[in-house]
């Protein structure tokens, strides 16, 4: 048959030509010659194999007989000449978590520890092509370790949170989210091949904020602390608000202030306001949980006031996702306290907003 | 009855010397159980944390009287 080869190589330099531009040219991989006889017809003895005359083939004296004839013919004069050594035949891929494998492919060991592989690595596996790249590294998802703020809580753990109103779910339960790590044997006898899929355990530690009542009890002494600031810096002409952050550690479990704010000083006629520096982002385990400001005393003012946080205070600690902590007097009457009340009057903690999310 | 207009005229005489309303923000008048509800908002930028309006001045819808001048809680 290599005769053959060579009379037709030799007799027809256009069909070496056309083959040599196979072996560079990956799309025609499946073109090939026929030897004589093998489907040809008038006066060209053999013509050129594709895919097209294969199928025709086929289909016109069945598969088996073409398979027959190929599996009869090893000569490469008969079977398709792939312009590549080792055609791309998948010999094992994935779907969703698991790894299949072609029956009789050996030579993947799970064991093998992962490396270091760069994107320049693609071209490398690709000039590999029949050489299953089974040292690449199996990525390690199992490891993945995701930390959720409240705010990514699943669905149900308000009831749980509730339950320890007052109190952060320090102790909240780390769920199991299932990460699954590819394992298992594969017989290099190139007969048995097996896929197991062992669940390997990754963790998804879930972070629950401290609520107002809790933020209240840890941080007392600073608040009022701010309070009596507030009264001290009234004038009978002045007036202004302070405030801060206040942040926990979910680790260690302690509170902190921080970006303390004076406010500016406004007269008696004019609304106070306080813009609390940005709200510091969170940094490992420390949250920035809760606003905190005072309210301003009316001793000194022509007009009373309500009490309480007001619809700004909501939606501001609602825009920045913090519990909100407003230290004002108690009402006098109907939600309100009048002018020239006391400066010493009984005062108190409001919350504007109970927790960060 | 005095109208609306009117007693928004009231609230911003009632006012002076005691409240300075915001420049430019918005009045709103309400009328309930013949009492007129003249506030004046107080427009603040996002993250900021004072009181919702200047001044609410309840007034006496038929006789016009000032009821109530309040400041917001602030």
């Amino acid at each position: 048959m290599s005769d053959h080869a060579t009379q037709h190589i030799n007799r027809n330099p256009d069909i070496v030509e056309a083959n040599l531009e196979q072996e560079n040219s990956p799309e025609q991989t499946n073109s090939a010659l026929f030897a004589p006889g093998f489907g040809a017809t008038g006066d060209n003895p053999r013509q050129r194999v594709t895919t097209s005359n294969i199928l025709s083939l086929q289909k016109t004296i069945g598969n088996r007989a073409v398979t027959r004839l190929l599996e009869k013919n090893q000569s490469s004069y008969l079977r398709p000449q792939l312009s590549h050594t080792v055609p791309l035949i998948s010999r094992a891929f994935a779907s969703g978590p698991d790894l299949f494998f072609k029956r009789g492919e050996a030579g993947f060991n799970f064991d093998t520890k992962p490396q270091t592989r760069t994107e320049g690595d693609e071209d490398e596996a690709a000039a590999t092509e029949g050489e299953g790249d089974w040292n690449a590294p199996i990525e390690d998802e199992a490891d993945t370790r995701a930390e959720l703020k409240a705010g990514q809580r699943a669905e149900g753990d308000e009831d749980e949170a509730a339950a320890t109103e007052g109190e952060g779910d320090w102790n909240a339960p780390i769920e199991d989210e299932a990460d699954t790590r590819a394992e298992g044997t594969l017989e290099n006898s190139g007969r048995k091949s097996e896929i197991r899929r062992v669940s390997a355990t990754g963790t998804i530690q879930r972070v629950t904020f401290p609520r107002y009542a809790a933020i209240v009890a840890a941080m007392r002494s600073d608040f009022d602390a701010d309070w009596q600031a507030t009264l001290a810096a009234t004038t009978k002409t002045s007036r202004r608000e302070q405030g801060f952050w206040v942040q926990w550690d979910s680790s260690s479990k302690a509170y902190s202030v921080t970006g303390r704010a004076i406010a500016p000083t406004v007269d008696n006629a004019t609304g106070a306001t306080i813009n609390l520096p940005n709200k510091p982002a969170d940094a490992g385990n420390v949250y920035t949980i809760a606003s905190f400001h005072t309210h301003t005393p009316t001793a000194n003012r022509a007009v009373g006031r309500p009490v309480g946080p007001s619809g700004a205070d909501i939606s501001a600690d609602a825009t920045d996702n913090v519990a909100g902590v407003v230290y004002d007097y108690v009402e006098a009457k109907g939600g309100n306290i009048p002018a020239g009340h006391p400066l010493n009057s009984r005062a108190q903690l409001y919350s504007s907003r109970d927790q960060r999310t | 009855m005095i109208s609306e207009e009117v007693a928004v005229q009231i609230a911003k005489e009632a006012i002076v010397g005691k409240l300075t309303p915001q420049k430019d923000a918005p009045i709103e008048t309400a009328l309930i159980d013949d009492q007129y509800i003249v506030t004046f908002v107080m427009v603040l930028p996002p993250g900021t944390r004072g009181p919702d309006f200047s001044a609410q001045v309840t007034i006496d819808a038929d006789s016009g009287d000032v009821l109530d001048i309040l400041a917001g809680a602030d």
